[in-house]
């Protein structure tokens, strides 16, 4: 079985203040109108826990979150169901997936103005730690797979880092120098 | 590697190994269609796989119900349960007893199966949410391999067995009651004689009477320490509590015994699983559990009934055999003092070591409470609290009923490093057992149940009691909230100083959430009294309710008057004035917003309300085993395939023992785990009777086991043969099931007293 325990996360800017429960009334109406393929299925508040998933939006396949990790608001975005795709094409889903929410989010009208997205860094992981370790040899196997996606959002070239806490799942954060939106991100993507 | 099982393979007892891939093969059958959606529903709950909210494929967005677009919406997992939808796992941790390596495994589970979010509950247990249903067997293993199992988390069986987190440090009690707690969670674990309840069974022990750590008040059965002397020896004991409970209906348990020796509380506790499983309830769910049936009784016959069954129970060494181990002391510290570390915000710390810090009975020594906010804490913080533990305190580390973590044995100096360092993941927030540490049970966020928003209401509370909790007066400091999303308890609002349970009400046709309001409850005590219900409260109204009762307490309080005292003294009528303005709703057009519940912006409806899991599938002991046996008959195919002749032969025979057995043992109760007592039973009652005689082909498929039996020939091992056997295998289970189906249309046999299910093992 390939790897599709995939995830990301993009990095968001708040302008003003923006609670994280600000985030429940969107990812509800989300849910009634069907904004996305396949069935989205709840959201479960976690604003009280510190540096967690805040808000979150759980679908069939996904979980999608306001995430505080780290004290770094952002939207991430984890796959849990496996599909017929290679690592490289959950990867490369899986960034189209969280640069097309994150302009989504920008847009919601509770929101807007509030809300701006990062092009980058991004951060990239691997959910699983029995098919992608975080170790030299998990490191090596998803670096073709990440370089290449990276190498498509950022053509002026990019760098990796990989998280080296080996207890935490194998993730790696995308740098790059140049400026990029999110508009241009979705088109390489 | 390929996958977990191989993996683990050398860290996982075979015993753990063989049930986890039996439950592996269980989902397959399930998946071919193989396995009825009732059995395999109380198979997985028995592992602690529950459903959850909308599983049934349906979720109201507000504006009405909407069916949710799985993949596939015929396929199920149960009654009503559509098998693409996540559910809930719960992993047992009996006494809530955890190492810091458990916590690590615990946090990567969350993380990569669920919402990397672990949640403790109110019986001392882990949840995760939002879990597939193929990603358990792995689940399993990974828990395995660190020595935890989910088995009976869930269904018709013994709960987790909780204990007093403080026990073996606490200044009160009169013995460390965790070898006793350990002792009766592995002895009851999978026992024959406790699978064929009719309902949870819960079971408490409590180091002494009058704190509240055990709640044994509450459970079916609740052992409270004591000791008494016998011609100058020391002996040890319990005062012994049966059928309490909360539910809808509340239950004090009553005493059984002012002292059980310890050598007789695990017979005790299988006589008393033995007389629940033979007359408890089995049909009606909502009278099903252990204090409904010793009301029926009465007390006095409950306890002939008792005491019967226990003269008649085998003698079994594993009711003593752990004795040996209980005077050696449990806990000692496990950690040499972890060094200096700066410690944090002076003022935090002071605060934090008011409500936090329990001083041990060991000089030196201290219990530090990790108050988790609604019993949450995420995968991160869970592993820097495995360093912290490793650090501070070893392996002494306790999940708690109030859904907190402690560590035990931190050395008094090291107090201000490990405040410090629990602040910098969040997790030094002072108030433990105040009015602040709020207990909730999941309610509307994910149980089918649910009626109300617990952990939204909670959540809501919390915020803005934090916010002034420097203002408040003591005694409200210390006062306990607990809320249920319905009126089931989990959040245990019985016991609460202000205790809230989710209900509706309809206002002008639409409906409300409300809370019902119940004060007074007794917390200390080991639950030592439930409180007053006074009325439903919009749910947007409660924390009005909680200031106004507060305020009027800390007004009108004489002295060192309890809230309990206060309640009382001031009566149920003028409670209820006190809130009665609070009860009103206003009209719809005027403020929808008492129209949605807390953190959730949809228009509030009962339509998600699902059919709930808690109380398992009543599924027969027959059902059950005839589940069993056709399992093994697909697993000898398995063999089969695999050109692992003789195992085959074996598995497709002990099949057909298994389906003989699941019949015999309706009408003799006491069957012995014995092939040789199975068969000679199953010829005398039903091959000798011609009652599993097939209309058509008479005997013929009895025979196919009998016939299996006397075999001793070696040659007989060859393909050919086993592959027929295989084939008379799923005859004989075929025709078990109409024998059973005849039995029954004719009006049954009695329900089976306790009988063992364990399986008889082939020779």
């Amino acid at each position: 079985m390939s790897l599709f325990r995939i995830g990301w996360k993009i990095y968001a800017d708040v302008q003003g203040d923006l609670p994280l429960i600000d985030f429940i009334p969107v990812f509800h109406r989300w849910i009634r109108e069907r904004t996305f393929d396949g069935p989205l299925l709840d959201v479960a508040d976690y604003s009280h826990v510190h540096h967690g998933p805040g808000v979150l939006l759980a679908a069939y396949d996904a979980n999608y979150c306001m995430d505080v990790g780290h004290g770094r608001l952002g939207l991430m975005w984890y796959n849990k169901r496996a599909r017929e795709e290679s690592s490289g094409q959950a990867l490369a889903r899986g960034v189209r997936r969280v640069l097309e929410v994150a302009s989504r989010l920008e847009q919601e009208p509770e929101l807007k103005g509030r809300l701006r997205f990062r092009a980058s860094p991004l951060l990239a992981f691997a959910n699983d730690r029995l098919l992608a370790p975080n170790d030299e040899a998990g490191w090596a196997a998803l670096r073709p797979d990440l370089d290449a996606v990276a190498a498509r959002l950022y053509p002026e070239g990019h760098r990796l880092e990989r998280d080296a806490e080996e207890r935490e799942r194998l993730a790696a954060t995308v740098w790059t120098d140049s400026h990029h939106t999110l508009e241009q991100l979705i088109t390489r993507a | 590697m390929l996958s977990w099982k191989e993996a683990l393979s050398d860290r996982v007892s075979p015993e753990l190994t063989r049930e986890i891939d039996i439950y592996e093969t269980q989902i397959e059958l399930k998946r071919q269609g193989k396995i009825d959606d009732k059995i395999f529903a109380e198979t997985r709950l028995r592992r602690g796989t529950y459903g959850q909210r909308y599983d049934n494929g349906q979720r109201d967005d507000g504006t009405g119900p909407k069916e949710l677009a799985f993949p596939d919406r015929v396929a199920t997992k149960g009654p009503e349960t559509l098998w693409h939808a996540p559910g809930m796992q719960r992993i047992k941790i009996p006494f809530g007893g955890l190492t810091a390596r458990q916590l690590e495994v615990l946090a990567d589970l969350a993380e990569e199966y669920s919402d990397a979010i672990c949640h403790v509950t109110t019986r001392q247990d882990i949840q995760l949410h939002f879990v597939h249903i193929e990603d358990t067997p792995d689940l399993m293993r990974r828990l395995a391999a660190e020595g935890i199992t989910t088995r009976e988390a869930c269904g018709n069986s013994i709960r987790n067995v909780t204990a007093c987190p403080l026990a073996g440090v606490c200044r009160d009690e009169t013995f460390d009651v965790i070898p006793y707690a350990k002792a009766a969670s592995r002895f009851l674990l999978g026992h024959p004689d406790c699978q064929d309840l009719g309902r949870k069974f819960k079971i408490a022990f409590s180091g002494c009477a009058e704190n509240p750590c055990g709640l044994v008040s509450m459970h079916d059965l609740g052992f409270i320490a004591r000791t008494r002397t016998i011609d100058g020896h020391e002996q040890r004991g319990f005062e012994t509590y049966v059928g309490g409970g909360l539910g809808a209906v509340p239950y004090q348990a009553k005493l059984y015994d002012e002292f059980i020796p310890d050598s007789e509380i695990l017979p005790l506790a299988q006589a008393i699983a033995r007389v629940f499983a033979r007359l408890g309830e089995k049909k009606n769910r909502a009278r099903a559990r252990m204090k409904f049936l010793l009301a029926k009784l009465g007390f006095e016959e409950f306890r002939r009934l008792v005491e019967e069954e226990r003269k008649v129970l085998r003698a079994d060494p594993a009711w003593t055999e752990f004795l040996a181990s209980t005077s050696r002391a449990e806990d000692a510290p496990l950690v040499d003092t972890a060094g200096n570390r700066e410690a944090g915000d002076p003022s935090r710390l002071e605060q934090w070591k008011r409500t936090n810090i329990y001083r041990q009975r060991q000089a030196g020594y201290v219990v530090a409470t990790v108050t988790l906010p609604l019993g949450d804490a995420t995968s991160w913080q869970m592993r820097k609290l495995a360093d912290l533990a490793r650090r501070y305190c070893g392996d002494s580390i306790r999940a708690t009923v109030d859904q907190n973590i402690l560590f035990r044995w931190v050395r008094d100096s090291d107090v201000p490093g490990l405040h410090a360092a629990l602040e910098e993941i969040g997790l030094g927030e002072p108030g433990a057992g105040s009015i602040v540490d709020i207990t909730a049970c999941p309610g509307t966020d994910t149980c089918k149940l649910g009626i109300a928003s617990s952990r939204g209401l909670a959540a809501e509370l919390q915020e803005r009691l934090v916010a002034r909790s420097m203002q408040l007066n003591q005694a409200v400091r210390d006062l306990h909230i607990k809320i249920s999303g319905c009126f089931n308890s989990c959040g245990q609002h019985h016991i609460a100083d202000l205790g809230f349970y989710g209900v509706s009400r309809n206002v002008g046709g639409r409906t409300v959430p409300h809370f019902q309001v119940v004060l007074g409850g007794r917390w200390d005590r080991n639950g030592g009294a439930y409180g007053l219900a006074i009325g439903a409260v919009p749910s947007k109204r409660i924390p009005d309710v909680v200031d106004r009762m507060t305020d009027r307490f800390v007004r009108e309080r004489s002295k060192e008057e309890s809230f309990q005292d206060f309640c009382a003294r001031i009566g149920k009528r003028e409670l209820k004035n006190l809130l009665s303005d609070l009860m009103e709703v206003p009209a719809y057009d005027q403020d929808t917003s008492f129209y949605s519940d807390w953190r959730d912006p949809r228009e509030f409806t009962l339509g998600d309300l699902g059919v709930g899991e808690c109380a398992g599938e009543v599924v027969s002991l027959v059902e059950f085993s005839l589940a069993e046996s056709e399992r093994r008959a697909f697993e000898a195919q398995l063999l089969l395939e695999a050109g692992e002749i003789e195992a085959a032969d074996h598995m497709a025979y002990s099949a057909m023992v298994e389906a003989a057995r699941a019949l015999v043992r309706v009408q003799n109760p006491n069957l012995r785990d014995d092939v040789e007592e199975v068969v000679r039973e199953f010829r005398t009652r039903f091959y000798d009777t011609e009652l599993f005689f097939d209309k058509y082909a008479g005997g013929r498929f009895a025979q196919f086991l009998l016939r299996r039996h006397e075999e001793t020939d070696e040659r007989y091992f060859n393909e050919e043969r086993v592959r027929q056997l295989i084939e008379e295998a799923s005859l004989f289970i075929e025709a078990a099931h109409a024998c059973d189906a005849r039995i029954a249309s004719r009006g049954g046999v009695s329900p089976a007293p306790s009988a063992a299910v364990g399986g008889a093992s082939v020779p």
